[in-house]
């Protein structure tokens, strides 16, 4: 055989293994990001089930059961140990976004990041909408305006 | 806060209240029902805002938890509180 006709025939078998190389680089990225949208999706649901165990739990304390700092201070770092996942998982997809991929379940999960900040750190500031509602209430109640907690809703 | 406090509701809070979520309404009455008994009880977790700017009023706001994702707020007026607010810190998903 020539050395023409080799340097064709590794040529073609160059651009094959170049397309295996890349497939399986986009495989493996492909297969990561999917593996991530899995993991903040649980994230998610684990932190519905959390809100709604945290719920239930300030439902029976409004009912008259005595409050527990142990339960509720195991609440609080679960919550925080909870955004801490979240934040690094939200770390990685950004890193894919950069990269130009779609990751589910990212968006979501950032909201729930400033929630969960918002609902570990309650010693906030008033916005400038919450004070401009509590001007119009001072003044409403001046004028008589306000009424009592109604009987039913 | 005195046991002498009283409360009233602005209307607009009777309105936002209104279209909360059905559990959530009822959370609002126990809490503030709650907070009348007790303010200091450790699960309202009642707690002063910080004005970002002055309003109109000097008045300072105090919210309490409902739960992780609600807060309703009040502001004093002299011995009266006045119920305004109500603040949703989740916002994905009812």
């Amino acid at each position: 055989m020539s050395t023409h006709l080799y340097s064709y025939r590794m040529r073609f078998a160059e651009e094959r293994v170049n397309f295996f190389e890349n497939d399986l680089r986009d495989h493996r990225i492909a297969m990561a990001c999917v593996d991530l949208e899995c993991a903040l999706n649980d994230l998610n649901i684990l932190l519905a089930e959390l809100l709604l165990l945290d719920s239930q739990l300030q439902d029976e304390y409004f009912d008259g059961k005595e409050y527990d700092e142990a339960l509720s201070d195991r609440f609080a770092n679960l919550f925080s140990r909870w955004l801490s996942v979240a934040e690094k998982l939200i770390d990685q997809a950004d890193g894919f976004e950069n990269r130009q991929h779609t990751v589910l379940n990212a968006e979501a999960l950032r909201l729930a990041i400033r929630e969960v900040k918002s609902g570990l750190a309650p010693s906030g500031s008033a916005s400038d909408a919450i004070i401009e509602l509590r001007d119009r209430a001072i003044e409403e109640h001046r004028r008589g305006e306000t009424v009592p907690m109604p009987a039913t809703l | 806060m005195t046991d002498a406090v009283r409360r009233r509701w602005a209307i607009s809070f009777v309105f936002q209240v209104g279209e909360l979520p059905s559990h959530v309404q009822k959370l609002v009455v126990t809490a503030i029902r709650l907070w009348e008994a007790n303010p200091k009880h450790r699960s309202l977790r009642l707690h002063p805002l910080k004005d970002t700017r002055k309003g109109r009023h000097a008045n300072g706001s105090f919210s309490i938890s409902l739960n992780r994702q609600y807060r309703a707020i009040y502001v004093l007026d002299g011995d009266v509180a006045v119920w305004y607010g109500s603040v949703r810190m989740r916002i994905t998903t009812d």
